[in-house]
């Protein structure tokens, strides 16, 4: 169920990165597009709508990385599985992106310079520089020539000597100005009554101008047009004098104007790229880093997302082993069918199936030992006491036989040690219930510290002369049975007391620990008594095992049960003449 | 509606084209609807939005001005007629006779660019500020019949 739940999570964050990562491209293309369209029209980048796109799909992508930088840092504190390899595989993924759109970055701005600097080479400038004074100095030969010829006195005199017959004043013109493409003449109410040469360079009616010469150049179409404009006085067949206005007109070459403009126009761009080479590649840069930004954070988002899933199946099985070390067998790990990891899973399903299974083995053979030894010793501690009971009995049997004058004496004496070991029965076979059924505990939240200085209270007026310390007893809230708790702390700090001859110390203390995901508060008993010899250190929770006289044995091992019930554990460490530590780990919480 | 800008830069446009340079004069119209009541506060509505742009240059071929405008191109023999050509501005607007000439109003906007930037360069305009000279809004109200602000 774990497993599948995983899975899903793994499923929606490829399918977000995805659709992120689709938003991402759509929009750079979008932006690309718009820009791209906008630079090769030559217009503004007046609308910069999309740039708050560009800011805000970064800060969106910026949110979501910083917050998985955190998670993982809280995880790392934490102490959680798979954290540290988890921040190395983030880390590696995001040098690997790095590392590989450094150089693509550098090779795409690097081939825009030197492509552009082969674009508007200095030849190619002089060349365009070159073409565009030729036009001048074609355009300005044009109009001068014009000029001067439609001031010059030749044209009154051939227009004077060709005016009665018009038809062959094109003709001499243009034997006399070959370049000339056409002539209009104009009478003084500015009607046309003659034209020849080029058809559009015909005008419907005179130009209102006031001025003689050059006349304002005109466009049709694709041609361009030099006018001239001569007022002259022409004598008529009567003698009379009569203005005329005489048109000359020159046709520029096709497209003259238009390839001069593109001229014009590639000369401005040169000198535009030298001006602003530096400005461009840096404003360059600005949008290449607008576009791969996000771009690289999305990676780093991706390099999470796959960390997370390589690290999964080693978290998972950390977290199975930190559950078998609390000795929950029942947990399995679930994996997916060709995932690599699969077959590890699988073997380690399986060792923890057999380990179960051994467990189990091991549990049933230790309890019929360990009922065995507890026969072997009931037998054992029952008839130590019936020995001298019998022999109470016999000697009672005698003195009656006998008649002894002391039979009074006798009966008492014998009646006194039958009573003793009667009581020493009862007491022994309480203790044996007790160990054999301990009630169920019931949990309730207490302070620890207040348990403990409880019992130690309970001892300290018979041991005035042994000091306790408490200066590291921190309070601690564990959820225990009070009643079975304070049993194990009067047992435990009973023993340490009488492990002291003479003066010493105990010292009590408490703190919090983890283990695996659950928080223990770690209880210590420190005493500097005798010590357990070596040979005695792994029979002291044993039951029935015992160094002191009148001792039941069973002491030690309702405490060890006692914790084992609060899914706790003890252990001790102790050096001969130095003293003992008992160590109890109980954890905070009770999962009932 | 006819406009006659009187904040055109005129010494900034000189000297631009004396240095041969492409300058380009922007207009930005926008019309608005005076909003009444508790929406005022979230300001007027603007109804339409228009752009004009003149691109002017000194005739290289011959002796007097250029002027580009999505019509085409204009050729003017001097500076006084090229100046009164691009400092008029005619928008025609579609009137909701509903609404009342008193409760609309325009703003107009004059951005003058010494140097026209040619393509791929237009990436830069958002750098180049001191190729920009940017006007305030002038706020243009309209009269019973059409008129200069």
């Amino acid at each position: 169920m774990q497993r599948n739940s995983s899975n899903n999570e793994s499923t929606a964050g490829i399918i977000s990165i995805l659709l992120i990562y689709l938003s991402l491209i759509v929009l750079i293309l979008i932006f690309a597009q718009q820009l791209l369209s906008q630079i090769s029209k030559g217009t503004v980048l007046a609308r910069i709508v999309y740039i708050p796109l560009a800011i805000i799909l970064p800060l969106f992508l910026i949110f979501i990385v910083g917050y998985n930088i955190i998670r993982l840092i809280r995880m790392r504190k934490k102490g959680l599985p798979g954290s540290r390899f988890k921040i190395k595989l983030v880390i590696f993924f995001t040098f690997i992106s790095i590392l590989a759109s450094i150089p693509q970055g550098i090779l795409s701005l690097n081939f825009i310079r030197s492509t552009m600097n082969s674009w508007f080479s200095t030849q190619l400038y002089s060349a365009l520089q070159g073409g565009l004074d030729i036009a001048l100095e074609y355009n300005r030969s044009t109009v001068n020539n014009l000029s001067e010829f439609s001031k010059n006195d030749l044209l009154p005199e051939l227009v004077q000597r060709n005016i009665d017959t018009p038809a062959f004043l094109w003709d001499t013109l243009q034997s006399v100005y070959p370049q000339i493409d056409s002539v209009q003449l104009f009478d003084s109410s500015g009607t046309s009554f003659y034209f020849r040469g080029e058809q559009q360079a015909f005008m419907e009616r005179m130009p209102q101008t006031s001025s003689s010469g050059m006349l304002p150049r005109t466009k049709i179409g694709t041609l361009s047009i030099v006018r001239s404009l001569s007022p002259l006085m022409i004598s008529g067949a009567d003698g009379s004098l009569q203005e005329i206005n005489v048109i000359l007109s020159v046709v520029l070459p096709y497209r003259f104007d238009e390839n001069a403009k593109l001229i014009t126009d590639a000369l401005q761009m040169s000198s535009q790229y030298y001006d602003f080479r530096n400005t461009f590649m840096l404003a360059l840069s600005v949008f290449y880093f607008l576009f791969s930004f996000p771009i690289l954070l999305l990676s780093v988002l991706t390099g999470f997302l796959l960390s997370e899933e390589i690290t999964r199946p080693v978290v998972h099985l950390e977290d199975a082993i930190q559950r078998v070390i609390s000795g929950d067998y029942s947990f399995r790990i679930m994996s997916r069918s060709g995932d690599e990891l699969s077959i590890l899973v699988d073997s380690f399903n399986s060792m923890i199936g057999e380990l179960e299974q051994s467990r189990t083995t091991l549990r049933q053979t230790e309890k019929v030992t360990a009922w065995q030894e507890i026969a072997q010793r009931m037998a054992h501690e029952i008839k130590n006491p019936l020995t001298p009971i019998k022999l109470a009995a016999q000697r009672i049997q005698k003195a009656s036989d006998n008649n002894s004058p002391k039979i009074h004496e006798i009966i008492d004496s014998s009646v006194h040690s039958i009573s003793e070991e009667v009581e020493h029965l009862t007491e022994l076979l309480a203790e044996f219930r007790d160990f054999a059924r301990l009630p169920t505990p019931h949990f309730r939240k207490c302070d620890i510290r207040e348990l403990l200085l409880k019992a130690a209270e309970t001892y300290r007026p018979n041991y005035r002369q042994i000091e306790i310390m408490t200066e590291y007893l921190k309070p601690a809230q564990v959820a225990v049975d009070i009643h079975q708790m304070n049993r194990v702390f009067s047992n435990l700090i009973k023993n340490a007391f009488e492990s002291i001859d003479d003066t010493g110390t105990i010292q009590l203390s408490s703190d919090l620990v983890r283990k695996g995901h659950t928080q223990y508060c770690r209880i210590q008993i420190k005493d500097t008594g005798r010590g357990i010899s070596r040979e005695f250190e792994q029979k002291v929770f044993h039951p029935y095992f015992t160094t002191k006289a009148g001792g039941t044995g069973l002491g030690l091992p309702i405490v060890e049960r006692i914790v084992s019930d609060h899914a706790g554990k003890i252990w001790f460490e102790t050096e001969e003449q130095i003293g003992t530590t008992f160590f109890i780990d109980l954890p905070l919480e009770q999962n009932i | 509606m006819t406009y006659q800008n009187r904040y055109l830069p005129r010494e900034d446009l000189f000297t631009s084209l004396l240095r041969g340079q492409k300058t380009v004069i922007t207009y930005e119209f926008r019309l608005f609807h005076k909003t009444r009541g508790i929406l005022s506060l979230l300001g007027d509505k603007m109804i339409t939005e228009r752009k004009i742009e003149y691109t002017v240059s000194t005739d290289t071929f011959g002796s007097g001005y250029l002027l580009e405008t999505t019509g085409g191109q204009e050729r003017y023999e001097n500076i006084d007629a090229l100046l009164e050509r691009v400092e008029k501005i005619r928008i025609e607007l579609n009137r909701n006779e509903k609404v009342k000439l008193n409760e609309l109003y325009a703003r107009i906007r004059t951005t003058l660019v010494h140097r026209k930037l040619a393509a791929p360069f237009t990436l830069l305009e958002p750098f180049l500020q001191n190729n920009r000279i940017r006007g305030k809004w002038k706020e243009y109200r309209f009269h019973t019949s059409d008129g200069e602000d």
